[in-house]
């Protein structure tokens, strides 16, 4: 394209602008020369007529020049566009009715997408803020059945030295920790790491520096980094932070770095606080840390360039085994797993958002379907309109794409008004996600939603506008010109098309519904799991003391009861118990162990594997967990070491099954010295973690016996638990003044937030599926109330040859019926189908649960029994003079 | 738009920018006139279609046009040639003599020597 040719096409364009002026103005200048030439013609001699006829002739038409020059003065397509598009805002604010409800299902649907495309976005699409996060996997060991066990330090050190695959690993773990110094002492989540952590994750601290490897040094390991939030919240964002004195634990550390307000590193998985850190603090590894025992630890690494995930599976693979060989003790059994980073933080996730990013694709196919069916009828209705644009010359290709403009148009106000639905959907969304949306960068309407939203919002006004346009199209000229308004229901093949768009409809809504239906039926099932325990009114407070200020059992063991004996005097107080790690907080701490007087399997194996609770006498009764065989602790026995256990059912159940377990002995690997403990009581089973495990082998240990020291404590209220915190905090803050609060809650609210990524998906489904019958329900009654006015005349002339108000309500009805059944019909094999993909989010409910499956039949085709209804009533009220009149 | 048209609209356009540097400013009745008898009526043309081609010059930018008095007082709208009209002019009739002198080749008889 050459210069003047841009010239040109500008000169078009601005040509746009000023259009009737110019237009005007050259009118003016035919006028001028037309006079010329008729002078002229007058001039040689002819009559004024015969001058102005020969001009008009030699001039080619006054219309057809300015049509001429009109082609070479502007844009033609562009101009076609704008008259359309004014033509398309016309038509639809003549119809505000039908405007108002395409644009607000469509709104509706694509809202819905926008809105959990938004969370799709954040979770599964969007990087992690890290330098190549792709290339970094979160390291756990193989643990019998436990595919994601933390690591036990000696092995992190081993396979650091001995593994060529990546480039990097760094060990953490999440901590709970006295922040203290000028302000009040609070409890701050924490981590050590380390000293390579950042440098693995490939990111730097905003102000001041992150760890040297110095740092790890034991000695010179009272450093702390700070997060931006712990930076503004606590230090006010003061510049100078870098270099003060912090009491952390009551030790004096000195800050060294600020991280960016977007850094967050957390991994819920196996974390001991379950919440995302605030400070960092260096890891002091002494030689010490490389003795086998325990497995606490979660690793990050960084592949090497050029190494794949399942080249480094099989090179630390070969590493386990060796370790396995050379500790079998300890390493009997054990692997080393790597999971990359978006499988590791969107882990059960993934598969519930995919399945509502269907759903909400269906929604919006629903939605399309519903807006098709108007704007058919529609174009059935303006018929003679299209009829008359294309008398006049219109050609096919010009009404398709008028028509096809007013759908966009259409689309293009649905999606603005979805747009913000989506906004707000998005918040509400996040206000209801379980807690591992938190893992996640803030859920928002990003550049990539917005652009997803177009996208949807093209693709669905061409889907739904393109089949009535070509039907629109299809006009036979002469026969609808001749027609007087009779029969506007248009061709028997739109008349067919409407029906296989309700009939996919309903096939669409009746899918949604099961996937809902099953979904709640599985929610209904986890929420009445019997826990074992009574969790109303029952308040639980963390308290982790730092090992700093009590280093003695003897002082960690003062603390608890003490606290104890004064919380059970507060007012409204039924009990006061405590435990290490209370049910449904997520953490547990699980060892082998040995039978008294039975042979072991083999000499490095333990008889048997427990989870190990730390609690006082008086816990079993907070939480009203009931006592089924035997006694519980006394007093004394929780004060002093007595050596007594309390084990749960399972426990007895799988180790002594067919014996009383009363009186025997058991030792637990946990604290040297390991010794043989005697069992005086059985108690009920109780879930830990998850409602949806069955219960595992437990046994209580008397905090005598291993003084924790962090415990929950847990008090039973006579009504409600909140009132008591205050109460609670003031007894901690008299026994220590520096001794920080950590969580408080009521435990009805940690079983239920257990339950909060089943009860996301079970609402979101479920408000889906409402949408999506109310949507088809709209769908099947608009098809069958035209139908109903188009077959008026049919009607009544039935009405006059003798048919009564039950002869028609059940033609109208059977007709209705026939779609519907025929969607239910699609549905359900659809549904057998595609049910299946939700296996995994299911709990105690088969895929294809009959009762289910045969409820929402029911309701679906209730709804759509209603949906006919209501035209056939009016079709029974057509009087046969005045139809037959019409014609 | 058609090969046809199209050679017919260059040609159209080289008529016209011809006809103004021949007469100087000149209204497009006067100027599809001229074409007409220059052609000594051979190219009998609506007047109505001289109209694209001069709006797609005056938006190329080789000619310019304003409002005037013809002579018998009537008010006109005036085309004239611009500089670059001028240049594209000379550019357009020297490819033209290129053109016929080559083609005059196969045309005329050779000469007998």
């Amino acid at each position: 394209m050459n210069i003047r040719q841009i010239r040109s096409w500008l000169a078009r364009l601005f040509g746009l602008l000023n259009r009737a002026r110019r237009e005007r103005e050259f009118a003016e200048e035919l006028e001028s020369q037309l006079a010329l030439h008729i002078e002229d013609n007058i001039r040689v001699g002819m009559s004024p007529e015969e001058a102005q006829r020969v001009a008009l002739i030699k001039l080619g038409g006054m219309t057809l020049t300015k049509e001429l020059r009109r082609e070479q003065g502007g844009i033609l397509m562009l101009e076609t566009l704008l008259q359309d598009l004014r033509f398309g805002l016309q038509m639809l604010r003549k119809n505000p009715g039908f405007t108002l409800i395409a644009v607000l299902t469509l709104a509706l649907g694509i809202g819905a997408n926008t809105a959990i495309f938004s969370v799709v976005n954040a979770v599964l699409l969007r990087a992690f803020p890290y330098t190549d996060a792709e290339r970094l996997v979160i390291v756990w060991e193989r643990l019998g059945q436990d595919e994601q066990n933390p690591i036990s330090p000696a092995n992190f050190f081993d396979w650091q030295e001995q593994q060529n695959v990546v480039a990097g690993m760094a060990a953490f773990n999440d901590t709970r920790n006295s922040l203290g110094g000028d302000s009040a002492p609070e409890e701050v989540m924490g981590q050590f790491a380390t000293d390579n952590l950042f440098s693995v994750l490939g990111v730097n601290a905003l102000v001041g520096r992150t760890f040297a490897p110095e740092d790890s040094q034991p000695g010179r390991h009272t450093v702390v980094v700070l997060s931006y939030g712990l930076w503004q919240r606590r230090f006010g964002g003061d510049p100078n932070v870098i270099g003060r004195k912090v009491l952390l634990n009551a030790v004096d550390h000195t800050v060294i770095g600020v991280m960016p307000p977007d850094f967050k590193w957390h991994v819920r998985k196996n974390s001991q606080t379950g919440q995302a850190a605030e400070l960092w603090t260096p890891w002091a590894i002494s030689n010490d840390v490389r003795q086998f025992r325990g497995r606490f630890i979660g690793a990050v690494a960084r592949l090497k360039p050029g190494v794949s995930l399942l080249q480094a599976r099989a090179a630390m693979d070969r590493i386990a085994s060796r370790l396995a060989e050379q500790h079998p003790q300890f390493n009997r059994g054990a692997g080393i797993n790597l999971v990359p980073l978006r499988e590791q933080f969107a882990g059960e996730l993934r598969r519930a958002l995919l399945v509502l990013m269907g759903a909400v694709g269906f929604v919006l196919l629903i939605a399309c379907a519903n807006v098709a069916n108007l704007l058919l009828a529609r174009a059935a209705a303006r018929q003679k309109e299209i009829a008359v644009r294309a008398a006049m010359g219109a050609s096919r290709g010009r009404i398709v794409r008028q028509l096809l403009t007013e759908g966009l148009l259409l689309t293009g106000l649905g999606g603005a008004v979805g747009l913000l639905l989506a906004r707000w959907g998005a918040t509400a969304l996040v206000n209801l996600s379980p807690p591992e949306l938190g893992d996640f960068q803030q859920v928002e309407i990003s550049a990539s939603v917005l652009g997803f939203t177009f996208v949807v919002a093209l693709l669905t006004g061409v889907i739904f506008s393109l089949a009535p346009a070509f039907e629109a199209s299809k006009v036979k000229l002469g026969e609808t010109l001749k027609e007087t308004g009779r029969n506007l229901a248009g061709n028997p093949r739109s008349q067919r098309l409407r029906s296989v768009l309700v009939v996919a409809e309903i096939a669409l809504a009746l899918v949604l519904l099961i996937g809902a239906g099953l979904l709640i039926r599985s929610f209904l099932r986890l929420q009445n799991v019997d826990t074992g325990f009574d969790a109303r009114n029952v308040l639980t407070m963390r308290v982790a003391l730092p090992l700093g200020r009590y280093d003695q059992d003897e002082k960690r063991l003062n603390f608890f009861t003490q606290a104890l004996e004064r919380m059970q005097s507060l007012p409204g107080v039924e009990a006061a118990g405590a435990i290490n790690f209370t049910p449904f907080l997520g953490l547990g701490s699980e060892t082998g162990f040995d039978i008294d007087g039975r042979a072991k399997p083999s000499p490095d194996q333990a008889a048997g594997v427990t989870s190990v609770c730390i609690t006082d006498q008086n816990f079993f009764r907070a939480l009203r967990i009931p006592l089924k065989r035997g006694r519980l602790f006394t007093e004394q026995e929780a004060r002093e070491r007595r050596n007594v256990v309390v084990i749960n059912e399972a426990l007895a159940g799988k180790y002594f099954p067919n014996e009383n377990p009363l009186g025997k002995r058991i030792k637990i690997m946990m604290r040297p010295p390991h010794v043989m403990t005697e069992i005086i009581g059985v108690v009920g089973d109780v879930k830990h973690a998850q409602l949806d495990r069955a219960a595992e082998p437990m046994s209580y240990w008397p905090i005598s016996q291993l003084p924790y020291p962090f415990m929950t404590f847990a008090l039973r209220m006579h009504g409600d638990a909140s009132g008591v915190s205050a109460g609670v905090r003031n007894i901690i803050q008299t026994l220590d003044p520096q001794q920080p609060v950590g969580e408080v809650r009521t435990l009805d609210n940690l079983v239920g937030n257990s339950i909060a990524r089943q009860r996301f998906n079970t609402l979101l489904l479920a408000v889906f599926a409402a949408v999506a019958l109310l949507l088809s329900a709209i769908g099947i009654y608009g098809v069958m109330s035209f139908s109903v006015v188009a077959r008026t005349h049919e009607i009544g002339i039935r009405a006059a040859l003798g048919a009564n108000a039950s002869n028609i309500l059940r033609l109208v009805l059977k007709r209705g019926m026939t779609l519907a059944l025929a969607g239910v019909a699609v549905g359900l094999l659809a549904a057998m189908v595609l049910t299946r993909l939700m296996k995994t989010l299911l709990f105690g409910v088969s895929v294809t649960d009959p009762l289910t499956f045969v409820v929402i039949t029911l309701l679906l085709t209730l709804v759509a029994l209603l949906a006919c209804w209501i035209p056939a009533r009016l079709a029974t009220k057509v009087d046969p003079m005045i139809a037959l009149r019409t014609e | 738009m058609s090969e046809k048209t199209d050679v017919w609209q260059g040609t159209l356009a080289l008529m016209v920018l011809k006809t103004l540097e021949a007469l100087g400013p000149l209204h497009g009745y006067g100027i599809a006139r001229r074409i007409e008898q220059t052609s000594e009526n051979k190219l009998a043309i609506n007047y109505g279609t001289i109209y694209p081609a001069l709006v797609k010059l005056e938006q190329e930018g080789y000619i310019a046009s304003e409002w005037g008095a013809s002579d018998n007082n009537r008010k006109a709208k005036y085309y004239k040639l611009t500089r670059a009209g001028r240049k594209r002019l000379a550019q357009e009739t020297r490819k033209w003599e290129t053109t016929t002198a080559i083609l005059a080749r196969f045309f005329v008889p050779p000469q007998e020597s």
